[in-house]
């Protein structure tokens, strides 16, 4: 405000005369309409604009509401009932919503949606009912809720266990208790035991086929080398018989335990215990009960695995792809973006060049996310990649390692695509540093990366730090280059694990983006998987978010600091 | 940090040195995001550029002489080629293999001292890349199998095996082996249901017993034999197409130098099922081509084919005979009465017709300098739309009201001996005369090359190389192919990227180098007459069902749906976005702007992704529910608020004093109340509409259903009314006039709607409601471009000079006054800019655009049809194109117009920032 000001006191403006000519033009025409609205002419067009935020900030909150509350939907437990319909017909099941759909006649009417599982018994997964059809509506204390590891979740009761019928709530919560820890013992073994042997052995016949392609090309390769991968070969099978063996016995011996449930038909299943997620009877539980299981969903939902083809379980492996994925995209981006911003500001002469650089910038900001995902495509993935492969990995070929979509591809994808985040704050940072600090320290005969270093980079650290966070604000969030650039429904393996080198950046991977539109899309059901769908999305924006109210922190914060300081 | 300073400070040179090593380090990566940029759009027009590469044959290369037959294995680098060579040692023949361009056999494999008994054929095996499949005359079978190691070929005799264990004697006498593989050319016929499955284990046929089908209980008989022979095998030229699941048809034509083709014979394979015993009955019927009307016998037949049951003869007069062919009889019911007979249009002489493309196009050339192509099913079409099921045609002739539509036109050479199609990917057609050869892409007639015989040169290879081929030496002249021998035959490789031209016993290859056929200037943006069409049009369809699918390349419709729902999402958010920018910097108190503009600002970072499910699942089925409502909302919401202001302002014009109210936050609180109610009004307002105008359910009434034209109308004139009845200046009883227009305004609209009724919305402007549509997409997509809209515009308004509102308000003007003639102006050049960004965004935005638009390619006004954008189209297809191919590089083609349209958008808006900024200081 101050400094326009100025500039009106110091220049004439070219524009004046005309928009003196259009006030005294109105005060002219205010003159001659002497209504009572005579000083608020245009009073009405306030309350259009007006309108105009209104809305936008009602679809803000529409839009959230719906997201968080269908995503605290997702996780909390509703109540079972137990429906009679006018034709007698009974239900046992979650009630969902209203939804319209024509009858018979073509005509919309309302329906309740009620959620009823059990997608392995003879009934429907979703009953539609008309609301005025339902007799009777009762929630009955016994029926259960039983999220399984197949076949969604089942609602019904538990008919007999491995003890016999109509076991006691404290049986059946010890058998799924121990039969979660039955199947955690299998897994540890498996991960444990099994998949280094697997990725032993991928290497050793890697190595083999190496040898192979050496000797085909007349390469004198001496037979021991072969014999010795090849016995070290066979060593590994028979420890990988061993304890594929072991759990082996694990399994039968998990077999033993069953579960008989029956559905409100009357219909009985039976099926193995370890296969019981999580199980309760939602209608005894009181508001902390609830909460419990809410909160044990929650942190399913965060640090499990994913079940059932993406649509129930945990979004772990999407979460941790797109934490990792963004990490790396900040290594990339951070020294780039800095130093850039750097040159325009504190070493190029402002001249041909920094406009140069200055157009490049605006440019990469507004290029179309999906032109850098066709871009890293065709040169990460399959210029630069391929040309590694040829280098490094030719006894993968022709499977492709870093030929193909990987998280380091999509990672500096990205990282071109919000280096102008990065650039344009670090500038601004750079900019609000007083000149006069510089002077003081090339005074004190600091050179230029001195005073650099230690005056201006750390006074503009917090405007740094806020582009980068809004960055990853901007890379969380980026869906479309990811298609191309190695996402994936499901990936075998986190690109970290325990396997040297630990990180493997050639490696496909989940994410949460990628997951909202892959689930809500091209599964089998988009009414079955919406509140999955719901919660990953409560996640994301949760994160985009976090990440921006931490921005907007920063550079209040800033603001704050240096507002005190103006007499640099 | 003061330690530091203090070591640095040591050594003084160590210090310049560092800072000059850190200041190269910087400005090269300063340097970088120009590189960046500049290496972006290269690497994207260097992705593209194949795609204007002109198509030409080159690397001529003379293979040597040979005589009779010679055959081309595909191979994916080089040729595996099969020649029968004259052996003058042993007065015979022999059969062999050669690879790429070694002059000596990778293997002789056949050898036979009866020359008069030296045809082969070859074929694939469908499915089976690696194994071909070779005939000879006298019932010898060899199986050329790829060898994993080396991809080279190898031939193995597997003739004991297939007479004695597969065939009955019976049936060994009815198939000799040339037979065999004409039928099981190109592999079609050989895996067709019913043919013998017999599995095996006994090697080597055993290799093949899964694809290799040998069709059984089918006398083809007498004819062939006396085609296939060695003497007379250049003399005919033998083709086969599949027509459907059950029937194959066998052409063969004579040929004569420099003459075109003459028909001999015309073989239908018919195989069906009987419906009892499920026994496989197999028929072939020797067509009667020549048996003509009476008016007609004194023309040549050029052409034949069925499209479906019924058999077309094309006419060297240009005309098109129609029969009916009975498959009880094998007779073709060809008496005038019932048959049509029409004139092609523009080719009242034909010298060649050939069938193409697995007969569903035939090539047309007059000899007069004009070529077409006519879409074979067409025809059928046609016949059926004029004339119901039995044509009439007493008098010959078709009505003139339906005149036979080309796929397309175009000039050509005026001599063709004959025509040559690739292989059904590159749609390459070849037209090979004595002068010259000419080639046309079969889906649009652009002529690819055009080559005089003079023109082509091939290197012709050392001849103590060559020695082996026995050259005839008086065809050593320096450029055989431009000798004036006959042209013996022209033939591509199964990959249709190598040419094989045997003039006169010397065999030259060509590479092909037409890969990018299908993506040409007016392939991706004219409109093209494709196969199966009624007319030409713009299309895309680009995934392809099959090897002989006609890929449609049309990236009009693409970039049609770009704008369209760019635009309409402008529309949506360009008065939202600028309006709200208005008020928040004009009218709304600090406090309150400094929680709203961050908190819409945030807005910009919100994934689309997640947009694009709600837009999807939520809204779309919410708008579906209240079409009109929304309709009505969206184009009246503001007039309602607009009544609301103004009433509320009568009512309590005292207290609000000019900016004290406008600046609290109780004001909002008015505007959010007057925006609820009219939301629900007119939601209320629409459902009513909906049943009493529309039946209940607009969407009947769009699709065609009973409805009332007028009140659409109405309702889509009615801002428009409203605009104009408030735009007439009215001065005396202006609040009053004002208000009364409110209840004039819908009335007027609704008349004018009934009395232009008659123009069809529905048709014109509205029609057929899709669910995942425009205006979904324009709200879910105009809600991500709102914040950069409002955020940018806002920047501009706060940054017009206090000064000149505090002059316009001294002067006595109102606040809308000061803002609307004094503050917008001077920031319209920023807002401009705004909506400028906003459009760039609009145009790249790409999730919401995959989930919410349907991602169908279609070209309509219609706001309630779907849409594919360009940035969707990619996001879609780019991760199953395959990298290198025309889908491919057209892509990239649409990620270069994207970069193209928003570096411009992007560069205006950046100009106009630069201009608005230096105006503003000039304030």
């Amino acid at each position: 405000m101050n400094s326009t000001n100025n500039s009106q006191n110091n220049k004439p403006s070219l524009n004046t005369p005309n928009v003196t000519t259009s006030i005294e033009k109105m005060s002219q025409k205010n003159h001659h309409s002497t209504s009572l609205m005579g000083r608020e002419e245009g009073v009405p067009w306030i309350w259009v604009c007006g309108g105009a935020l209104i809305t936008i900030l009602v679809m803000i909150l529409a839009l959230f509401g719906v997201i968080l509350s269908g995503g605290a939907q997702a996780l909390w437990p509703k109540s079972i009932y137990s429906l009679t319909a006018e034709n007698q017909s009974q239900f046992l099941g979650i009630a969902f919503r209203m939804t319209s759909s024509p009858d018979a006649k073509g005509i919309d009417t309302q329906r309740m949606m009620i959620f009823s599982g059990n997608q392995d018994f003879a009934t429907p997964e979703f009953v539609y009912i008309d609301p005025n059809q339902i007799k009777t509506a009762l929630q009955n204390p016994d029926s259960w809720y039983i999220e399984r590891l197949e076949w969604g979740p089942f609602i019904g009761t538990i008919y007999e266990n491995s003890a016999g019928p109509n076991p006691t709530v404290e049986a059946i919560e010890s058998d799924i208790a121990m039969g979660l820890q039955r199947l955690k013992n299998i897994h540890n073994l498996e991960a444990q035991g099994i998949s280094p042997l697997n990725s032993k052995i991928e290497a050793l016949r890697i190595e083999r086929r190496g040898y192979a392609r050496k000797k085909s090309q007349g390469i004198v390769i001496s037979d021991s080398e072969i014999q010795k991968i090849d016995s070290e070969l066979t060593t590994i099978l028979a420890r990988h018989a061993k304890i594929s063996e072991q759990i082996q016995l694990l399994r039968q011996d998990d077999d033993k335990f069953k579960f008989s449930l029956r559905d409100s038909a009357g219909t009985v299943k039976t099926i193995p215990v370890s296969h019981i997620v999580r199980a309760f009877q939602p209608n005894k539980l009181g508001i902390f009960g609830r909460l419990k299981i809410f909160f044990s969903r929650l942190w399913e939902f965060v640090s499990g695995e994913p079940r059932e083809a993406n649509s129930a379980g945990g979004v772990f492996p999407a979460l941790f792809g797109t934490v990792a994925m963004t990490f790396l995209m900040t290594l990339a981006v951070m020294p780039i973006g800095i130093l850039t911003a750097v040159y325009i500001r504190e070493i190029a002469s402002q001249g041909m060049l920094v406009s140069l650089v200055r157009i490049a910038v605006g440019n990469l900001a507004g290029v179309p996310s999906i032109v850098y995902g066709v871009f890293g495509l065709g040169f990460f993935c399959y210029t630069i990649g391929t040309s590694i492969d040829k280098l490094f990995y030719e006894d993968k070929l022709p499977t492709a390692t870093f030929g193909t979509g990987g998280i380091l591809w999509a990672s500096l994808t990205l990282a071109m695509l919000t280096v102008p985040v990065v650039i344009v704050s670090t500038e601004e940072a750079l900019s609000s540093v007083p000149r006069t600090l510089r002077e003081a320290s090339y005074g004190c005969g600091a050179t230029r990366l001195q005073t650099l270093l230690y005056i201006v980079l750390p006074r503009a650290m917090p405007g740094i730090m806020t582009g980068l966070i809004l960055a990853m604000a901007r890379g969380v969030g980026e869906v479309a280059p990811l298609l191309m650039t190695g996402v994936v429904k499901l990936a075998p393996s986190l690109p970290v694990d325990s396997v040297f080198p630990y990180v493997h950046l050639e490696r496909s991977f989940m994410h949460l983006g990628f997951h909202i539109y892959d689930v809500g899309f091209q599964s089998r059901s988009t009414e079955a998987t919406r509140p999955m769908v719901f919660a990953s999305t409560s996640l994301l924006i949760a994160i985009v978010l976090t990440l921006n109210f931490a921005a907007i922190k920063i550079r209040s914060r800033l603001r704050k600091r240096f507002e005190g300081r103006g007499a640099f | 940090m003061k330690r530091k300073i203090y070591d640095a400070t040591l050594s003084h040179k160590s210090r310049l040195m560092a800072d000059k090593i850190a200041t190269i380090l910087i400005t090269m990566t300063g340097l970088l995001v120009i590189v960046a940029v500049v290496g972006m759009v290269f690497f994207l027009v260097k992705t593209v550029l194949p795609l204007a590469a002109s198509e030409k044959l080159n690397s001529g290369r003379f293979v040597g002489n040979t005589t009779g037959f010679f055959s081309v294995l595909q191979d994916d680098s080089s040729p595996a080629m099969l020649r029968l060579v004259e052996k003058d040692a042993f007065n015979g023949c022999a059969l062999e293999l050669y690879m790429g361009s070694d002059p000596v056999p990778l293997q002789v494999f056949y050898v036979t001292k009866n020359v008069s008994n030296s045809a082969f054929t070859l074929s694939e095996i469908p499915n089976e890349d690696k194994i071909r499949c070779v005939g000879t005359a006298d019932s010898k079978f060899f199986i050329l199998e790829k060898n994993n190691l080396n991809s080279q070929f190898e031939a193995t005799l597997a003739e004991n095996q297939l007479t004695r264990q597969f065939l009955t004697e019976e049936e060994n006498q009815a198939i000799s082996a040339p037979q065999l593989a004409v039928l099981s050319a190109k592999g079609y016929l050989a895996h067709r249901s019913g043919l013998l499955t017999r599995a095996s284990d006994t090697a080597p046929i055993a290799r093949l017993a899964p694809t290799l089908n040998i069709r059984s209980k089918l006398n083809f008989g007498e004819a062939f034999p006396e085609f296939l022979d060695s003497k007379n095998a250049d003399q005919f030229q033998i083709k086969s197409y599949i027509l459907d699941e059950h029937r194959t048809l066998i052409s063969i034509k004579e040929k004569k130098p420099l003459e075109p083709l003459t028909f001999k014979k015309l073989y239908l394979l018919n195989q069906s099922e009987n419906a009892i015993t499920g026994e496989k009955i197999a028929a072939q019927f020797d067509l009667p081509i020549h048996i003509l009307p009476e008016q007609l016998r004194s023309l040549k037949v050029l052409e034949a084919f069925f499209v479906g049951d019924e058999f077309w003869r094309i006419m060297s007069n240009g005309q098109i005979l129609r029969g009916v062919f009975n498959s009880e009889t094998g007779l073709i019911d060809s008496t005038i009465n019932s048959v049509s007979l029409f004139q092609l249009p523009k080719f009242d002489s034909l010298k060649n017709a050939t069938l193409t493309l697995g007969a569903s196009v035939v090539f047309l050339d007059n000899g007069k300098g004009n070529c077409a192509a006519l879409d074979a099913a067409w025809l059928g079409r046609r016949i059926k739309i004029e004339t119901g099921v039995v044509p009439d045609s007493s008098n010959g002739n078709l009505p003139e009201s339906s005149p036979v539509s080309y796929l397309w036109q175009s000039s050509c050479s005026t001599n063709s001996n004959e025509i040559q199609i690739s292989n059904p990917k590159f749609r390459l057609v070849l037209k090979a005369s004595a002068d010259e050869l000419e080639a046309f892409d079969i889906t649009t007639g652009r002529k690819l090359f055009n080559y005089s015989w003079t023109e082509l040169k091939a290197e012709r290879e050392p001849t103590e190389n060559i020695k082996h081929w026995q050259i005839d030496e008086t065809e050593t002249s320096a450029n055989p192919l431009d000798s004036k021998s006959i042209l013996n035959r022209v033939t591509f490789s199964d990959d249709g990227k190598s040419l094989f031209i045997q003039k006169n016993k010397s065999l030259f290859s060509f590479a092909v180098h037409a890969e990018h056929i299908s993506a040409s200037a007016r392939s991706l943006f004219g409109r093209v007459h494709y196969e199966g069409y009624d007319s030409s049009s713009y299309s895309w369809q680009s995934t392809s069902g099959g090897d002989d699918f006609q890929t449609k390349y049309s990236i009009v419709p693409l970039i049609w749906g770009t704008f369209k729902a760019t635009l309409y999402s402008l529309m949506f958010a360009i008065p939202l976005g600028i309006f709200s920018a208005i008020y928040s910097s004009e009218i709304l108190d600090r406090s309150t702007r400094n929680i709203i503009k961050p908190a819409i600002e945030m807005m910009a970072s919100l994934p689309s992704v997640v947009l694009g499910y709600i837009a999807a699942i939520i809204f779309a089925p919410w708008i579906e529910k209240n079409v009109v409502g929304v309709l009505l909302a969206g184009l009246s919401t503001p007039f309602v608020l607009y009544l609301w202001g103004n009433f509320l302002s009568r009512i309590s014009a005292n207290q609000i004093s000019a900016r004290g109210l406008y600046a609290s936050r109780r004001l909002l609180m008015f505007v959010f109340a007057g925006f609820l109610l009219s939301l629900f009004l007119l939601l209320r307002l629409g459902t009513f509409i909906e049943h009493t105008a529309f039946g209940g359910d607009i969407r009947h009434f769009l699709s065609g259903g009973p409805g009332s034209e007028g009140v659409l109308w109405g309702i889509l004139i009615l801002p428009l009314v409203l605009l104009v009845l408030w735009s007439i200046p009215v001065n005396r009883f202006k609040k009053m006039y004002r208000s009364l227009a409110f209840v004039a305004g819908p009335i007027l609209s609704v008349c004018i709607g009934l009395l232009v009724a008659k123009t069809e919305v529905r048709n014109n402007i509205l029609g057929a409601y899709s669910q995942r549509n425009t205006l979904v997409i324009a709200v879910a997509m105009g809600f991500a471009i709102i914040p950069i809209i409002y955020s940018l515009a806002e920047d501009a308004i706060t940054s017009v000079p206090a000064s000149l509102r505090a002059a316009s308000l001294a002067c006595g003007a109102s606040v809308w006054q000061t803002t609307a003639r004094v503050v917008l102006p001077t920031a319209a050049s920023g807002i401009f800019s705004a909506v400028m960004v906003g459009l760039g965004r609009g145009i790249g935005e790409t999730m919401i655009a995959v989930m919410a638009t349907g991602n169908s390619a279609l070209m309509g006004l219609n706001p309630f049809e779907g849409l594919r954008s360009l940035s969707a189209n990619i996001a879609v297809e780019l991760p199953e194109a395959p990298q290198g191919g025309t889908h491919y590089r057209i892509l990239f083609f649409s990620a270069l117009m994207l970069f193209c349209f928003t570096f411009v958008l992007n560069s205006l808006a950046e100009f106009l920032r630069a201009k608005y900024r230096a105006r503003s200081k000039a304030l």
